[in-house]
């Protein structure tokens, strides 16, 4: 699997890790079960990490990563991006959520805040319940929402116990 | 951006939780390997 990695620095020497891992032909039609028509589709998974997992990190870290996410969305137009939460502990101020649930709503808020204006769907996928929940999202252009749908469908008709 | 309804899959299968943990864990070496190797150039 063929990648695509960056680090994103604050004055404090925290850094955060960021590796776009593109998913091979076999990944994507074995574990995806993408059509063999689809396959030439890129999908993009995002990877992301601290460091130092215990030490918090600038807010402006989380900034700069997000516009050089924007940055790969505009340059693979193409492309699908999937990311899915992390379930390590995370230092943060929000003690009510799990880190699940704190990634979740960073993510999310980060995301929101790039793509504000751009053409690019998303789709959510939430599996689990109660504080054993998975948190799952995927960017595509309307052009592959028929991939979308099939592996939605897929997981919905075949996953679901 | 434009978001879809949430799929939400309250009861997931075994396929799908294997699924989810195989995934985590790929993602988890390929975030530790990015760490270590980090680390070894700062040194």
């Amino acid at each position: 699997m063929s990648s695509i990695q960056n680090v994103f620095s604050d004055n404090e020497g925290n850094h955060l890790l960021v590796a776009l891992d593109f998913c091979d032909d076999i990944y994507k039609l074995n574990a995806l079960n993408i059509p063999e028509e689809f396959a030439d589709t890129q999908i993009i998974d995002i990877n992301i990490g601290k460091v130092y997992v215990n030490q918090k990190i600038h807010f402006s870290v989380f900034f700069k990563m997000s516009t050089w996410l924007m940055e790969q969305f505009q340059k693979y137009p193409d492309a699908i991006f999937t990311y899915i939460c992390a379930i390590q502990e995370l230092p943060n101020n929000h003690p009510q959520l799990n880190p699940q649930q704190f990634r979740w709503q960073l993510f999310d808020a980060l995301s929101t805040r790039i793509l504000r204006n751009a053409d690019i769907q998303t789709q959510d996928v939430i599996i689990g319940s109660g504080e054993y929940q998975t948190f799952g999202r995927a960017f595509y252009r309307l052009s592959q929402a028929p991939i979308i749908h099939l592996v939605t469908a897929n997981i919905k008709d075949k996953y679901d116990a | 951006m434009k978001p879809t309804d949430t799929i939400r899959i309250s009861h997931p299968s075994a396929a799908l939780v294997a699924f989810i943990t195989d995934a985590r864990r790929r993602k988890g070496d390929r975030i530790e390997s990015m760490r270590q190797e980090f680390l070894k150039k700062q040194k």
